[in-house]
């Protein structure tokens, strides 16, 4: 998993459960490994471009670092934005994280 | 509010079985072309009229015309306002389904969103409501072109729809079918091709414009042939689907008499201009290849494969081809019979043309 | 470096690969069955929930065919196939599906009294059956909308048999037709990719794979057949035929019933074990009204599909349930195996008439949710509007765009098509590869369009139909 996927993954989990956060981190690397190369790939390269897009939205003071509120709010702002591709990201990030933190949620509750 | 004569819907004996009419009426596409002949043929004749209507502005004239009009203003794609069209319209009404997109505004995905989701929702009603029975609106375009100029749809020509507007009235055909299967609301379709008449819109006065000063193309030889449907006949072939107790489960072509040659059509419309003291100048018509139109006909697939519709290719793309179709069969099933000729129904069309400051 | 030889080589195991192994087994062939996927045991993980997709599906169920917009699929990939993880519905193919398809394709000996006969066979091998007693709170929810507003609704039979006490299990290719193969001396090798497939004029003569072991090592494995059967699914069997160098009609008319979901909020609570075995097809054959997995997970990700926040619904979740509407569709796609690439890339193209199925799907299923007793409605649809009253429901036709609407789909098909219409089809009307004497395909790749309805029934209807025509042919 890339540097700004872990932080992108950081930031859609909401648990403050440390196990649950690790268990949906390491969820979600193996299934970026498990993706078909193309997808992963794809992925991949925009997680570049958006990390340094945040990166530089961070050096002009218009992202407060080491918040993951503020980096949920660019998420949100990112999926509902016009271009087809980063809408995407934004969604198979979450539906990644949101589905696997709440199965475990509701299997450490049972 | 002129009345055309042409309208004076049911002869006073059934020349086939029927039932008596409705008292109550529902109408969808009130304020259309084909709603606004059908509202004026039920006002004086039926109890209630329970009008659907798209927007406010097309409301106050239709309600203004009789206290048994009902207007009801709403998106025919709504199932709240599917609801309201047929609150407290109790059972044993009769439906008219005339509400349908042909040349869409914001591409071929309204098609479907109307003609195909306005059709459901409006079938689910009235069986709901035990309506009678729905007459149901639909088009030759699920049948396409005619195979060869001398050809003529029947009732039991295949389906083979024509584009997207073709595509949406052919599902809409199966929605309605299928609805008559379930076995509690009886349906009747009923076929129109290209028609004219009052009320027209402004892409008719257009027609008659460039007619009239010899602009319209002729492709080919004109000899390619067109059924063409006059408000009045069709208005009366769609009371008498209502009301015949053979046509339950059953579609049928409603059109003029017979189907008539392009060349003619234009010929007898100069004539019909000049009759009604609209001189005519030019040529009869600009003539055109047929290369030309089957480029618009290609173009307009193409568009419409990207969602993407252009009213001008899609008309000129089609006037390259017969679309011709055989009425026997509503005349014998369920007493059509079409009085207004070409030329009649022409100047009718023009007259209400000129009544309304239309500049031809 | 291996060796094996066999007379029969069925590359897959899921509801194609499993008929088959087991057909041909029974009638007295040396079968050997590969599978890419590992062995797993029925019982070991809870139906749909994370464990099992790590488990048992492919990609951990994110696949996707790529368009606009994208259309998020799931595949089993272990023994088993799909059976292993879908919701067993079992839905015979529509009559009138098997006579257009017949007309349309030239299929041979498809009459709707011959997949009867067929059907009826692969029934008594299974168990197919209702539920017994009372439908569970999220099923009967269907039910109970549709009947309010005189819907059309069934209860599916499902491949499931019962205990005494009412308890059901899944009748999965796992339990039921591999056990058989195996009785009736097939040999089953999981954890086996076949790379591609070794050509000789118009035969297949072996199949190149890679099978991996328990310890992690791989081995190269060839294996050498009279006989070999793709059977890897509408996506993998275009697949491996291509890195085959196989491309008549091979990959191209990919069809899938594209669905679109709802997260239900009810005053109650509901079950989220099960998947509900009702359907509306009230709008059948165009759309079908049905209930998804709803396990905590896949509620939460459900209502993210808006892109609003989910606290708030998700402090009810015991109250939410998903459910769906699944078009026939017009549009097609593509299976392209690409050198050097495990995963083909798979595409897929939705028509203007497409997405209009979908907003009208979505607009029925908001309407018989409400008349459920549903009190809130979140659409897949980003920016959404999340509904309550029936009057609100008309917005939705405008904001499923392919801009925002999220789609899925559990039904891929048609990546072949049988039939003598050599224009049209990849396969004769029995599963021949078009051009080989030897190579046969009997999975959904076959099927010429998606049936409107769970295709498993008819994969194993048409699957068990070619195996007779093969033993008598061969």
């Amino acid at each position: 998993m890339l540097w700004f996927e872990r932080e992108v993954v950081g930031a859609l989990t909401t648990t403050t459960d440390q196990s649950i956060r690790s268990s949906v981190e390491a969820f979600v690397d193996g299934a970026l490994r498990d993706w078909p190369e193309h997808l992963r790939l794809g992925v991949a390269a925009e997680s570049v471009l958006l990390g340094t897009w945040a990166a530089v939205l961070r050096a002009l003071g218009r992202l407060p670092a080491g918040d993951p509120a503020a980096l949920r709010e660019l998420l949100d702002r990112w999926e509902h934005g016009p271009i087809g591709l980063v809408r995407s990201y934004v969604r198979a990030m979450k539906s990644l994280v949101i589905m696997a933190e709440h199965d475990m949620l509701a299997e450490e509750a049972a | 509010m002129p009345v055309t004569t042409e309208n004076e819907p049911v002869a006073t004996t059934d020349p086939v079985p029927s039932s008596p009419p409705a008292p109550t009426v529902v109408v969808t596409g009130a304020s259309g072309w084909l709603g606004q002949n059908l509202v004026r043929a039920l006002v004086g004749q039926r109890e209630r009229i329970r009008c659907l209507v798209p927007s406010d502005d097309q409301a106050a004239p239709l309600a203004l015309l009789s206290p048994s009009i009902e207007v009801v203003v709403g998106d025919v794609r709504d199932p709240a306002t599917a609801d309201r069209l047929f609150d407290g319209v109790g059972p044993g009404a009769a439906v008219f389904h005339a509400a349908a997109v042909i040349h869409p505004r914001r591409g071929t995905r309204e098609f479907f969103d109307v003609n195909v989701g306005g059709t459901q929702h409006v079938v689910d009603r009235a069986r709901r409501a035990g309506a009678a029975r729905l007459v149901h609106v639909s088009s030759n375009s699920p049948f396409g072109v005619n195979p060869s100029p001398d050809h003529v749809f029947t009732e039991d020509s295949p389906y083979n729809p024509w584009l997207g507007y073709g595509r949406s009235k052919h599902e809409a055909e199966l929605i309605v079918r299928s609805a008559h299967e379930r076995g509690d609301l009886p349906t009747v379709i009923v076929r129109a091709p290209w028609f004219y008449g009052p009320f027209q819109p402004a892409r008719q006065s257009q027609f008659f414009r460039s007619i009239r000063r010899g602009r319209f193309p002729l492709v080919g030889d004109g000899t390619q042939r067109r059924s063409m449907a006059y408000t009045g006949n069709l208005v009366q072939g769609l009371l008498r689907a209502e009301v015949a107790d053979k046509a339950p489960g059953n579609a049928y072509w409603i059109a003029d008499e017979r189907p008539y040659e392009l060349r003619e059509i234009l010929a007898t419309v100069r004539r019909a201009l000049e009759a009604e003291g609209l001189p005519t100048s030019g040529p009869p018509w600009i003539p055109l290849p047929r290369l030309a139109a089957r480029a618009a006909e290609q173009a307009d697939r193409v568009l419409q494969r990207t969602g993407r519709y252009v009213q001008a290719l899609h008309v000129l793309g089609e006037l390259n081809h017969t679309i011709a179709c055989d009425v026997s069969r509503a005349r014998d099933e369920i007493g059509y019979e079409p009085t207004v000729s070409l030329e009649e129904g022409m100047r009718a069309s023009i007259r209400w043309c000129l009544e309304h400051g239309e500049q031809l | 470096m291996g060796d094996l030889t066999t007379e029969v080589l069925v590359i897959g195991s899921g509801a194609g690969g499993a008929v088959t192994a087991a057909a041909l087994a029974e009638a007295g062939r040396t079968v050997t069955v590969v599978e890419e996927g590992p062995w797993v045991d029925p019982d070991e993980h809870e139906p749909f929930s994370l464990a099992e997709m790590v488990a048992k599906y492919r990609h951990r169920g994110a696949g996707a065919a790529l368009g606009n917009p994208p259309i998020a699929y799931a595949e089993g990939r272990c023994v088993g196939g799909s059976t292993e993880i879908n919701s067993g519905l079992y839905h015979r193919l529509p009559e009138h599906l098997a006579q257009e398809w017949r007309t349309t394709y030239g299929i041979d000996e498809f009459t709707p009294e011959v997949l009867e006969a067929y059907a009826e066979r692969v029934e008594s091998q299974l168990s197919v059956a209702r539920l017994p007693g009372a439908p569970p709170p999220s099923s009967a929810v269907l039910e109970r909308g549709a009947t309010k507003l005189g819907w059309r609704n069934v209860e599916f039979a499902r491949v499931f048999s019962y205990d005494e006490a009412g308890r059901g299990t899944k009748q999965t290719m796992s339990r039921t037709m591999l056990p058989r193969a195996r009785a009736a001396g097939a040999t089953i090798i999981p954890d086996c990719r076949v790379v591609s497939l070794v050509r000789q004029g118009d035969r297949v003569v072996a199949a190149r794979c890679r099978r991996t072991h328990p310890g992690g090592g791989v081995e190269r494995l060839t294996i050498h057949a009279d006989h070999v059967f793709v059977c890897c699914g509408a996506v993998h069997t275009p697949a491996l035929l291509q890195r085959s160098g196989i491309r008549h009609n091979v990959g191209n008319g990919l069809k899938m019933h594209p669905t679109i979901k709802v997260a239900a909020r009810f005053p109650h609570p509901v079950d989220h074990g099960d998947v509900p075995m009702h359907r509306v097809t009230e709008f059948s054959p165009f759309i079908a009204i049905g209930g998804s997995a709803s396990r905590r997970g896949q509620v939460a990700m459900a209502l993210a599909d808006t892109g609003q926040p989910i606290d708030e619904a998700m402090a009810d979740w015991e109250n939410i349930s998903t459910y769906y509407a699944a078009i026939r569709s017009e549009g097609s796609g593509r299976v392209v195996a690409l050198p050097g690439l495990r995963s083909p890339i798979v595409t897929y193209s939705l028509s203007e008439a497409d997405l209009s199925r979908l907003a009208r799907g979505l607009v029925h299923l908001g309407e018989l949710l409400l008349a459920a007793g549903a009190v809130e409605l979140h659409p897949s649809v980003t920016g959404g509007h999340v509904v309550r009253r029936l009057d609100e429901l008309g917005i939705w036709w405008d904001q499923v765009t392919r801009a925002r609407a999220n789609l899925m789909t559990v039904h891929l098909t048609s990546s072949l098509r049988m039939g003598e219409d050599r224009r049209r089809t990849g396969t004769d009307s029995f599963g021949r590869v078009w051009g080989f004497r030897n190579l046969r395909v009997n999975d959904a790749s076959l099927l010429p369009d998606a049936p409107g309805v769970n295709p498993q029934a008819a994969i194993m209807a048409i699957a068990t139909r070619n195996c007779d025509h093969f033993l008598a042919d061969a």
